[in-house]
């Protein structure tokens, strides 16, 4: 496995343990209807870990092997994963959209109540995260199965 | 969709070229022996200049190194 890969996998681990541990407490704590600011406290924790945790493993596999540049297949991988990214981001953007404004154009219908009110930032950094999982997660499936 | 099968002569080329080894193949080139090594293995198809520049590297033509195997349909 290349110093590339570990880097990745490295941080699509922290991701997912700090980032799933906020989404499952956050999403707990507002369904109990808890105060947004517990929240926001709650996300500058978790972005804050992520910073850390990041500059911890990053500089110990730095130091672990060799400096390696980035060439045309490394570019390449990069575009292709970060379209997938933008995929991801933008068929949930559509699907906020619709679950939103097409239940009140045709319909007297509130639009959802989980897309509304203290909800909105968290499942919009929901996406975000998503997207940015699904990134690093078809970088490391085009740098194994190549492309 | 079509997709181009192109096979190459890297490894053969290597050993017979003092048998130079991935990572010196990978610096005469100018990019990682991962990439090297995914050229040689077929997972990746080099731009043109990286092909020119690998064949210049065996002091051969381009058509010594990579040999295009037709559109599999």
């Amino acid at each position: 496995m290349s110093t590339t890969e570990k880097s990745l996998l490295a941080s699509l681990v922290i991701t997912l343990l700090v980032f799933g541990n906020f989404f499952v407490d956050t999403l707990e704590a507002v369904l109990a209807g808890e105060p947004m600011a517990n929240i926001g406290t709650s996300l500058v924790a978790a972005v804050i870990s992520v910073i850390i945790l990041e500059i911890i493993v990053q500089s110990l596999l730095a130091s672990l092997s060799a400096s390696q540049k980035d060439d045309e297949r490394d570019r390449l991988i990069e575009r292709m994963s970060f379209r997938n990214g933008y995929i991801c981001l933008s068929v949930g953007m559509w699907i906020w959209i619709a679950q939103t404004t097409i239940p009140t154009w045709w319909t007297d219908l509130p639009s959802s109540p989980y897309m509304t009110g203290a909800l909105v930032p968290v499942l919009l950094l929901l996406l975000f995260v998503i997207a940015e999982v699904t990134v690093t997660v078809t970088r490391l499936f085009y740098y194994r199965r190549g492309i | 969709m079509a997709s181009t099968s192109i096979k190459n002569n890297i490894r053969r080329l290597r050993f017979e070229t003092n048998e130079m080894t991935q990572q010196a193949l990978a610096e005469a080139v100018g990019v990682t022996r991962q990439t090297i090594i995914a050229i040689e293995h077929g997972k990746y198809s080099p731009s043109l200049e990286i092909a020119f520049r690998i064949a210049a590297a065996f002091h051969v033509a381009m058509d010594d190194v990579f040999i295009y195997g037709g559109l599999d349909q």
